[in-house]
């Protein structure tokens, strides 16, 4: 397994401290270095000495990590990324939540209490789609292909319009699975160097782990029910504007092994592990 | 007889108005109001700008405040927009380069005419501390002045970035995917330029990056907003 870790990193504060690396998008510049790679310790030293003076050396920042075939073989459970996300969300079209149950905390709990609306304009053209707030939306044809190939803890809810019309080609997929635990090691905090040792974002009632997941997702065998399609039960990410926060969505082999016979675009997977 | 000619001067609209754009030869004109001013280091008063609308409320942006920024080092201060900012000159019709018109002398004083001027009353030296807001009242509106200008010059990249869009859109202060509120202070702004600032915005976070902290989602939007004003912080009616 190979990580990369990408940083946008202004284009000033990067020539003057960094010199050639990267590639220049304009005001910014796109740094992708291997994790064990020593600039990225340069990096996270900078930073921290930004942070110092409250300001940030990088703004955006994210892990990819690539697998060989024969782990990709191997792996037990992928746990999804995210590629495909549009604007606006479901409650910025009329879709309503219930918070009365939710953690006063952390927010984590919010439950959907009416069927999810979008504009069909802004839904991408394909199989597989989050909106900003991870609400789930796939095509009509994704939905049939689960349901034929008895993908378990799959639901599919009908998607409207904000005016209440039905829109045909779309549907919301939820996860009707019992949710798994995540466990040790999984490391979660703000970002790579900020665990968030004050626990800022991390929920006192155990619901949210953190901001943001840092590694590989383990997760504990006992509590999987073996379902095709699951989540986790600790969240991360916070409660801001329409934001919740959120699960991890995890995918059986044979689950994934459909998807990329269905040739579903944006299709980016990470191995996830049972202990 | 004199009173009755004033007024009709003043019907057909012959006297300065007190409310004339503050932005002339930008084909636009400036709302009045203020806005905030915020800026980095303090021995770099030109390092960069950003405006800000005067009323940070923490709740409409997210968490955002002003106290947040000062905890931060920054430095901040209110311009006035409309006491602040001259018009650009106008060119005055016919008057080829090189060329000179002769004028009559203006009037001052005598029936009709505008008053004589005083002479200013005993003035005394201005106080170091003054000196010091004369100072920083300056550099706000050289800032104001150099923030028009980048908007004139992101405007036409934008335009000429995506020519087929037209009209405006609202754009919100503190993106929605960043998690600023869904009813949060918005600005309506040229549709191109909305996709140009929503492009430097994915550029600096994506949409697939999880999420940021407080502090890295303030840096962000002060380092975009310092490159891409919103036109009306800075006296621009888009």
């Amino acid at each position: 397994m190979r990580e990369i870790i990408e940083f946008r990193i202004g284009e000033a504060e990067a020539s003057s401290l960094l010199g050639k690396i990267g590639r220049s998008l304009g005001n910014v510049r796109n740094v992708r270095l291997p994790l064990k790679d020593e600039r990225v310790r340069l990096i996270g030293e900078l930073d921290r000495e930004f942070n110092r003076r409250g300001r940030s050396f990088y703004t955006g920042w994210s892990i990819s990590r690539h697998y060989t075939p024969e782990e990709m073989q191997s792996a037990q459970l992928f746990a999804l990324r995210p590629r495909s996300i549009f604007e606006p969300c479901g409650e910025m079209c009329g879709t309503e939540y219930d918070e009365s149950e939710a953690c006063p905390l952390c927010g984590a709990g919010a439950r959907q209490s009416t069927e999810l609306h979008l504009e069909p304009e802004s839904i991408p053209k394909r199989d597989l789609s989050f909106t900003i707030a991870r609400e789930m939306v796939i095509s009509n044809r994704l939905a049939q292909a689960l349901q034929t190939h008895g993908i378990t803890g799959a639901g599919f809810l009908p998607v409207r319009g904000p005016t209440g019309s039905l829109l045909e080609d779309w549907r919301q997929l939820t996860i009707t699975s019992a949710p798994v635990d995540v466990v040790a090691p999984t490391l979660v905090g703000n970002d790579l160097f900020d665990l968030d040792e004050q626990g800022q974002y991390r929920c006192p009632q155990g619901h949210v782990l953190g901001l943001n997941r840092l590694s590989e997702l383990w997760v504990r065998k006992e509590s999987y029910d073996g379902s095709d399609l699951v989540r986790t039960r600790q969240l991360t990410g916070a409660r801001r504007g329409v934001l919740h926060p959120k699960p991890e969505i995890l995918l059986s082999p044979k689950l994934y092994r459909l998807l990329r016979e269905l040739k579903v675009g944006r299709l980016v997977v990470e191995v996830a592990h049972l202990t | 007889m004199r009173l009755l000619l004033l007024g009709v001067l003043m019907l057909l609209g012959c006297t300065p108005s007190p409310s004339r754009p503050l932005v002339e030869g930008m084909g636009a004109s400036a709302p009045a109001g203020a806005s905030l001013l915020v800026r980095g280091e303090a021995d770099k008063l030109d390092e960069w700008a950003v405006f800000l609308p005067v009323e940070l409320d923490e709740v409409s942006l997210g968490g955002w405040s002003a106290e947040a920024l000062r905890s931060a080092g920054y430095r901040i201060s209110v311009v006035e927009l409309e006491d602040t900012v001259e018009s650009a000159p106008a060119q005055v019709a016919g008057n080829e380069q090189g060329e000179f018109l002769s004028r009559r002398p203006p009037r001052r004083g005598g029936p009709g005419g505008p008053p004589v001027r005083r002479p200013p009353s005993l003035n005394p030296r201005p106080t170091p501390r003054q000196r010091q807001e004369m100072q920083r009242r300056a550099a706000d509106l050289a800032a104001v002045q150099a923030a028009r200008e980048l908007y004139v010059q992101r405007l036409a990249e934008a335009q000429a970035l995506y020519p087929n869009s037209q009209g405006y859109q609202d754009h919100h202060l503190v993106p929605v995917y960043l998690g600023g509120p869904r009813s949060g202070t918005t600005y309506r702004i040229p549709t191109a330029y909305h996709k140009l600032l929503t492009r430097e915005f994915r550029r600096e976070w994506s949409y697939d990056r999880g999420e940021p902290t407080q502090q890295r989602r303030q840096e962000i939007l002060l380092k975009i907003y310092s490159q891409y004003p919103i036109p009306q912080l800075i006296g621009i009616n888009p």
